[in-house]
């Protein structure tokens, strides 16, 4: 953008951009009630994770066969989500999408949040959970398991650094706002590393920034490739698939944008960010959505379609169970209204608007997650051997109360982490929107 | 609740039960009821019948004479008991073999010996109990018999010979059934029909065709009379060089992705932590960036100072 404001202008517009993504900054009193509501809830759930750890994990509904209930779908589902961080700051910024900049901060903060969380989720599913280390001292090298947990440490990590890294001079410009409280603003000082906003300090800045974006992207892609191969290298029938590795990917991909969707929403409407999230940017996100929910949707016929025309012996059952067994309710239900309908109402521009693309995101997480539970659960229903002479809970999984509230658990730490990090720090980059609106260098003039 | 429909439901529980409580008759066939155990019981069947009973029994029985069974419905007796000690061995023989209910079935998880052991056991704890004559005093004085077994590679066959004892000499045992069997992987392979022992308590079977052997040839040959009912589980193992000669490693021997952390293929062994340093180095040159940014910030105020 050319520079054509005088100083003046530039000053009155870079006080308002300021004080606007300043003001929701702080510990205030819904803060406080939000935060304690969360606690409370998460209490009752530590509680059935108490249950879980005297009693074992007997507690919930996974039994000899069907072993990996709904903890692992969640884990898939976080990992998926926390995939969101990537696809906005690396794949949309490195190309040059500059409108990308009010919502790359959000979609990072909750990358941060999904995958934190998910190692904890994995945690939830382990009867003696003080045995983890073993996974280190005995883990072998040659296992997805030991990938897996050293890919998700690592997302967790440069997520971490690309929320950081683009805070910094924000940072800066915070230390120096006396409407904050002192102790924030030592914080504030101690983390912008004696940022001056120098031209030479920005050309470091952008290119650290820029090394980070690249390397995500591969470990992004491994992050839930990996996942994916923790099912699809087993012979197992709805497993034993070579393109469960994209397939997982653009899945993530459809969950991300929905939550990132939901964020903006939110964000927009409690931190009155009209002038910034806009309706232009929810356009946008809407034809990502429709392009990855497209992709997906391809990938999930594929997925079906091929096995469906060989129909296999076992493949069948399986097939069957899923599209007009036990399970068709679910199957149907996830692919209409989590993929099918959302895409086909997103074509239309009517519906790429905040309100209507909040309720269809809400629609393409519930989908997301329940098409998690169907990727798990089903195959584990049809051994390869034949089950004889067990409990009728041995045959069909049940997800007990604990289960669920063990779950839930990890929803409220995703929660408590967003609305933590959303309230020390300026959801949206400060200096990169001063940029934008064309205050060449807003340190100097604040 | 109408009178009427209170008392079909009382009716209802009442039949069932009659039909289906414990107090129905566990009859047991005729034949199977005279039924004998095999040998006279020796104080070393009791002492692995304990252990059997320990394993598979206690669960649910308890103690004996302790009267602290599992709650069930019916109620799992206490085998010391009156009730149990009236019944004939064959009946409880025929009991534990078949199982009724909750009662497992221990067909397939118990030989017909081992079930004999455990009655061995069961019937220490009652007092007036006679053993009956065994089923085997007939043929050879209660005892069992003993096989043995050459490998005759002129003839390309294995003669087995079958000895009962007589009044302290062995006599050859005729008309025993005999089956022979090569050990595999996963279980025991079947050699040919089982036959029946002559005059001299011979069998003569040909040797398996083409069977893959360990390295030297060797194979696990074993003899088992058929009729475990009658003679108890009779065997005889011998390592015979009646094989092909086969050298396949292991499994696990070599590299692989399935083997132990230690044997992992080369390209992972290299591959991962390779990754893994690229990406923690990458992540350590930003930190040397951010270095720099605090260093040439620091240069900046300290000139203004
Ligand atoms: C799963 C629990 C369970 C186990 C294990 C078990 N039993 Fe039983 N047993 C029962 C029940 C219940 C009954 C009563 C069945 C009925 O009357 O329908 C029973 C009945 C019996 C009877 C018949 C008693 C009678 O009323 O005549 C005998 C004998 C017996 N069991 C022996 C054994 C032996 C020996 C073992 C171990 C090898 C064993 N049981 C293991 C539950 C068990």
């Amino acid at each position: 953008m050319e520079n054509h404001f005088t100083l003046e202008q530039q000053k009155e517009s870079l006080h308002k951009i300021t004080s606007d993504l300043i003001k929701p900054i702080g510990i205030n009193r819904s803060f406080h009630l939000w935060m304690g509501f969360l606690t409370l809830a998460l209490l009752g759930c530590l509680y059935a994770y108490y249950l879980q750890l005297r009693d074992g994990l007997g507690v919930a509904g996974i039994r000899d066969y069907v072993s990996w209930g709904m903890y692992i779908a969640n884990f898939v589902f976080f990992v998926a989500s926390s995939l969101i961080g990537m696809l906005i700051t690396a794949v949309l910024g490195l190309s040059g999408a500059k409108w990308i900049s009010p919502i790359a901060r959000i979609s990072e903060i909750i990358a941060i949040g999904f995958a934190a969380i998910a190692g904890l989720v994995i945690v939830s599913d382990m009867g003696r959970p003080e045995r983890l280390i073993n996974v280190f001292i005995y883990g072998r090298i040659q296992s997805p398991i030991l990938w897996d947990v050293t890919v998700v440490t690592t997302y967790v990590l440069i997520s971490l650094i690309l929320l950081y890294l683009p805070l910094i001079p924000d940072l800066a410009m915070l230390s120096r706002n006396q409407t904050l409280p002192k102790w924030l603003r030592k914080a504030y000082e101690l983390l912008s590393i004696n940022w001056k906003g120098t031209a030479s300090q920005y050309e470091i800045l952008h290119k650290a920034i820029k090394i980070m974006a690249i390397l995500i992207i591969p470990v992004a892609l491994a992050i839930h490739t990996v996942t994916s191969w923790l099912f699809a290298s087993t012979a197992r029938v709805g497993w034993d698939s070579t393109i469960f590795g994209p397939y997982f990917v653009t899945g993530a991909f459809v969950a991300g944008t929905g939550f990132l969707i939901i964020a903006m929403y939110f964000f927009r409407k409690n931190y009155k960010l009209h002038d910034y999230i806009t309706e232009l940017h929810f356009d946008k996100i809407g034809k990502i959505l429709v392009l990855v929910s497209l992709v997906y949707l391809y990938f999930n016929i594929n997925e079906f379609l091929v096995p469906g025309y060989k129909m296999k012996s076992h493949e069948a059952v399986h097939l069957r169970e899923l599209m007009a067994g036990n399970h068709a309710w679910l199957f149907w239900g996830v692919q209409i209204f989590g993929l099918i309908l959302p895409i086909v109402l997103l074509l239309f521009k009517k519906m790429r608007k905040p309100l209507p693309m909040f309720i269809i995101s809400i629609f393409i997480v519930i989908g997301s997650w329940f098409k998690r539970y169907l990727i798990v659960v089903p195959t584990q229903e049809h051994p390869f051997l034949p089950i004889q002479n067990v409990p009728d809970n041995f045959i069909y999984y049940q997800p007990t109360l604990i289960e669920g509230l063990i779950t839930m658990a990890s929803f409220i730490l995703v929660l408590m982490i967003v609305t933590i990090l959303s309230k020390v720090f300026p959801i949206i980059p400060i200096w990169e929107t001063a940029h934008e609106k064309g205050i060449h260098e807003p340190e100097k003039l604040s | 609740m109408k009178k009427g429909t209170f008392i079909s439901i009382i009716a209802l529980i009442s039949i069932n039960t009659v039909l289906f409580g414990q107090d129905t008759l566990w009859s047991v066939p005729e034949d199977q009821l005279s039924k004998a155990a095999p040998v006279m019981f020796t104080g070393e069947m009791q002492k692995a019948g304990e252990d059997i009973y320990a394993k598979n029994c206690k669960s649910c029985h308890g103690d004996m004479g302790q009267g602290n069974m599992a709650k069930l419905n019916p109620l799992p007796k206490d085998l010391s008991s009156l009730a149990v000690s009236k019944q004939t061995d064959g009946a409880l023989h025929y009991k534990i073999t078949n199982g009724r209910g909750l009662m497992p079935v221990f067909k397939n998880t118990l030989s017909g010996a081992q079930i004999w052991e455990v009655i061995s056991y069961i019937r220490k704890y009652h007092k007036d109990y006679k053993q009956p004559e065994p089923s085997m005093v007939a043929a050879f004085g209660g005892k069992t018999i003993t096989l043995t077994m050459d490998y005759l590679p002129d003839l390309k066959g294995f003669k087995i010979i079958a000895l009962g004892k007589e009044k302290d000499a062995d006599v050859p045992a005729e008309g025993v059934e005999i089956a022979l069997f090569v050990k595999r992987y996963f279980g025991l392979l079947k050699i040919d029909d089982s036959k029946v022992t002559d005059k001299q308590g011979e069998v003569f079977f040909n040797e398996p065709a083409k069977l893959p052997g360990d390295k030297e040839g060797n194979l696990q040959v074993i003899a088992k009379v058929v009729d475990t009912e009658k003679y108890g589980d009779v065997a005889y193992t011998k390592e015979v060089a009646a094989g092909i000669p086969t050298e396949k490693p292991s499994l696990t021997e070599n590299r692989a992705i399935w083997n132990v952390g230690r044997k992992a293929p080369w390209w992972v062994t290299v591959a991962y932590p390779l990754t893994v340093l690229a990406v923690l180095g990458t992540i350590g040159y930003i930190i040397l960036l951010l270095k720099k940014i605090y260093l040439s910030g620091k240069e900046q105020s300290d000139n203004l100072n």
